[in-house]
């Protein structure tokens, strides 16, 4: 009786949550809603300060207004050259986070793809972090792995999987992650096939564009 | 006389399958979910959640395969993982929540239960709590730790094997300006149920504490220390068996020495007590890369002398083939579908590989190993191993890419076992979209007892697939295996089916029969049962 009761309540309050809208249009709703209501105040403060209770009015609605956060959980690690780099070092930035594995054929496959969009954008705001997640045991062969092929992206270790569990609980290799400007997370992507770079570059350019 | 219970009556009174309703509901709903809008009080605060389900229905058709020791019987099962992530902030609290259900008949309940200790799972498996700020981190409940290269101490996932280890406690560590310390204190806490094998594990609750530092110096190179501290007495009966361990350690880490050399070192030592009975280890690690491009030369060696720190299996049943269980995880220097020595703790060798690259599009490699010196439980014979492999990594075109690699490995000692395997990997572009995959793993492979005149078992291992993709969408795949180490083994078919729908998640069939044996993974070994029957995942992330 207890676990039927406690099922029916599980998927009522979920289904509460499917009322919403969908997630891409959530996500640009709740920049329309912040962005407008930035603009306004902006206007309000700038056009009559004495104007009080409407940016006072304006600034409540920039306080009571969020939805669901993407933001990019900031994180430090070390790159090939032992140097500790942190997410925030490139704000300002679309970032692709890439985590990959030497052992894992897809994550090989896709580099090179990756590799050529790091060549492309590097110059007009975009950074690429591939973020490999080889244990201790096997971390030995990933600066020769990137040394065969020439790469010349970013490279950062992340030997203990402790940033690939924020990012990606279920140890997807490969697993993308692209960030937008303000630091938030708009897109993932689990895997390669061909042509998934095609679709990854489509979303590099409206990135940049914003 | 009882019923079997139907999967309608488990729908409506049973957790575990309401969390695949769930499921399929999400990820058929044409809309997304938690949008909220909270009354927080300024915008630079955030809020997020992330949400990760992944339910996995399985019939077991035929286990009575000479590998799969657990569950002989026909019956389906219903996995499912629920992975919660919130943040505030610098702040994260997160768990994980695994459901297992069996659905069998009811004349083989008590079977089940007794012998392989099979039952309905709720459990939270992982609870946790970070905080996160530029000089300082926190962690309590569940967390990863590693130290150096993992020979002193390890503990991570490696989900595709089911190993999924933490440490239940708190961590703590700072950085700043070239300084890194640790300190971590926990019980061991694995997954409960191993999903290769579907038995039911108890958490081993082993206690260890660590602490290490590392500075960097000259803006080049970091030299640390660490120490260990394990305590894995255990119960058993009316026996209490005293075993810990204390290992120090120091690691010398140069990366891009000359511009051209990574140089790592690592030293430990551990004293251990088992039962009253003291005991000594080292552990020696070196691994020298020298790039001059396009020639890249990997050096690696190791010296384990009577080093230990693996936990007791805490498998029921000898023959059922558990979860690995260790809290390191050292080099082995093998290469990762081929290492076949599980047992490190007196390794001695080193391994070099050349890599040439005559251009990004072609590039060949060839690697050699030489293992010597552990022995086997019941046996002073000393092991040998040498292992020779070369191959190549060729793109013909942009759309046609060829990795091929042949070697022979040698093994003697208490056995003689020789491998002639072979590899091929090859994927073909075939539209903007579409591709091609063949991939095929081939050993051959002569096994005998090292004692003179004794015969030898020769038997081969095949394992193809054909895949096609359709980025995006689809992924196609057949597969087939051979094998005739056994008088059960033979062909085997399956295939495979994979749909994606946007990035939200994957639904995935299989149906037919996969060879199990032996698999390696991120230093991780174990041995897969065989499958047949029909397995459906749903995997749905927000």
């Amino acid at each position: 009786m207890f676990k039927a009761s406690f099922n029916f309540l599980f998927v009522f309050t979920l289904l509460l949550f499917l009322t919403a809208c969908p997630k891409t249009q959530q996500v640009k709703n709740a920049h329309h809603v912040v962005a407008k209501t930035a603009e306004k105040a902006s206007k309000t403060a700038s056009a009559k300060q004495s104007s009080s209770s409407s940016s006072k009015k304006s600034e409540k609605s920039e306080k009571w207004k969020l939805v669901k956060g993407e933001k990019a959980t900031d994180f430090t690690l070390k790159d090939l050259r032992g140097r500790s780099r942190s997410l925030s070092d490139d704000k300002g930035k679309v970032i692709l986070l890439s985590f990959w594995a030497t052992w894992c054929s897809p994550c090989l496959k896709e580099m090179p793809h990756l590799q050529e969009l790091y060549n492309r954008y590097k110059d007009k705001g975009f950074q690429l972090l591939a973020i490999n997640t080889d244990s201790g045991s096997s971390v030995a062969q990933v600066g020769p792995t990137i040394s065969r092929y020439n790469y010349t992206f970013t490279v950062l270790l992340d030997t203990e999987g402790r940033i690939a569990n924020i990012f990606n609980p279920k140890g997807f290799n490969p697993f993308t992650v692209l960030i937008d400007k303000k630091g938030y997370i708009r897109v993932t992507h689990t895997g390669y096939n061909a042509g998934d770079e095609k679709n990854l570059e489509k979303h590099i350019l409206a990135l940049l564009k914003e | 006389m009882k019923r079997r219970r139907s999967l309608v009556f488990f729908l409506v009174s049973d957790i575990s399958l309401f969390f695949l309703f769930v499921s399929l509901f999400l990820f058929f709903s044409p809309s997304s979910l938690l949008a909220y809008r909270l009354p927080i009080k300024s915008t630079k605060h955030r809020l997020s959640i992330n949400l990760a389900l992944t339910s996995v229905m399985e019939f077991h058709q035929n286990n009575t395969a000479d590998n799969r020791a657990a569950h002989p019987l026909n019956y389906s099962d219903l996995q499912n993982r629920l992975d919660l992530n919130i943040d505030y902030n610098d702040y994260r609290l997160g768990g994980r929540i695994d459901t297992f259900n069996f659905f069998y008949d009811e004349k083989y309940h008590y079977k089940c239960y007794k012998d392989f200790n099979c039952r309905a799972q709720y459990l939270p498996e992982k609870l946790f709590f970070k905080f996160n700020s530029r000089l300082l981190s926190f962690e309590a409940g569940d967390f990863y730790i590693t130290v150096g290269r993992g020979i002193a101490l390890s503990i991570r996932k490696v989900d595709e094997f089911g190993q999924d280890t933490t440490l239940r406690g708190a961590r703590a560590s700072f950085e700043e300006k070239g300084f890194q310390a640790v300190v971590a204190a926990g019980f061991s806490n694995t997954s409960n149920l191993d999903p290769i094998t579907e038995v039911f594990y108890d958490d081993p609750n082993d206690f260890i504490f660590t602490m290490g530092a590392k500075q960097r110096l000259l803006d080049a190179f970091d030299f640390g220390v660490h120490y260990v501290y394990a305590d894995l007495s255990k119960q058993v009966s009316s026996l209490y068996l005293l075993s810990h361990s204390h290992i120090a350690g120091l690691t010398f880490d140069w990366k891009r020495l000359l511009n051209r050399f990574d140089l790592y070192i690592e030293g430990d030592i551990q004293e251990r007590t088992e039962s009253k009975i003291h005991s000594t280890g080292y552990a020696l690690y070196l691994n020298i890369n020298a790039y001059f491009y396009p020639l890249t030369i990997q050096l690696e060696g190791q010296w384990y002398d009577n080093f230990l720190l693996n936990a007791d299996l805490t498998a029921k049943h000898a023959i059922v083939t558990a979860p690995p269980l260790s809290y390191t995880n050292a080099p082995s220097m093998e290469r990762q579908d081929l290492d076949t020595q599980g047992n490190n703790s007196n390794s001695k060798g080193f391994r070099l590989k050349v890599d040439y690259s005559l251009s990004p599009m072609l590039i060949f490699y060839a690697n050699y190993l030489f293992r010597f010196g552990f022995n086997s439980p019941d046996n002073d014979k000393q092991i040998f191993i040498h292992h020779f492999y070369a191959g190549g990594d060729l793109h013909f075109t942009d759309d046609i890419h060829l990795k091929v690699s042949a070697g022979w490995r040698d093994i003697s000692g208490l056995e003689i076992w020789k491998i002639l395997h072979a590899d091929l990997e090859l994927n073909i572009t075939i539209a903007a979209k579409q591709a091609i995959e063949v991939v095929g793993k081939y050993w051959h492979n002569e096994k005998k007892e090292d004692i003179p005149g004794t015969p030898s078992h020769n038997f081969h291992y095949l394992d193809t697939q054909l895949g096609y993709s359709f980025a995006k969408f689809l992924n196609l795949a057949f597969l087939f295996s051979f094998s005739d180490e056994t008088q059960r083994d033979g062909l085997f078919f399956a295939g495979e089916a994979t749909f994606h729908l946007f990035d939200y998640g994957h639904l995935k069939f299989t149906y037919g029969r996969l060879r199990g044996g032996l698999r390696c993974l991120s230093g991780v070994c174990r041995v897969f049962p065989d499958f047949e029957g029909f397995r459906a995942e749903l995997t749905f992330k927000l």
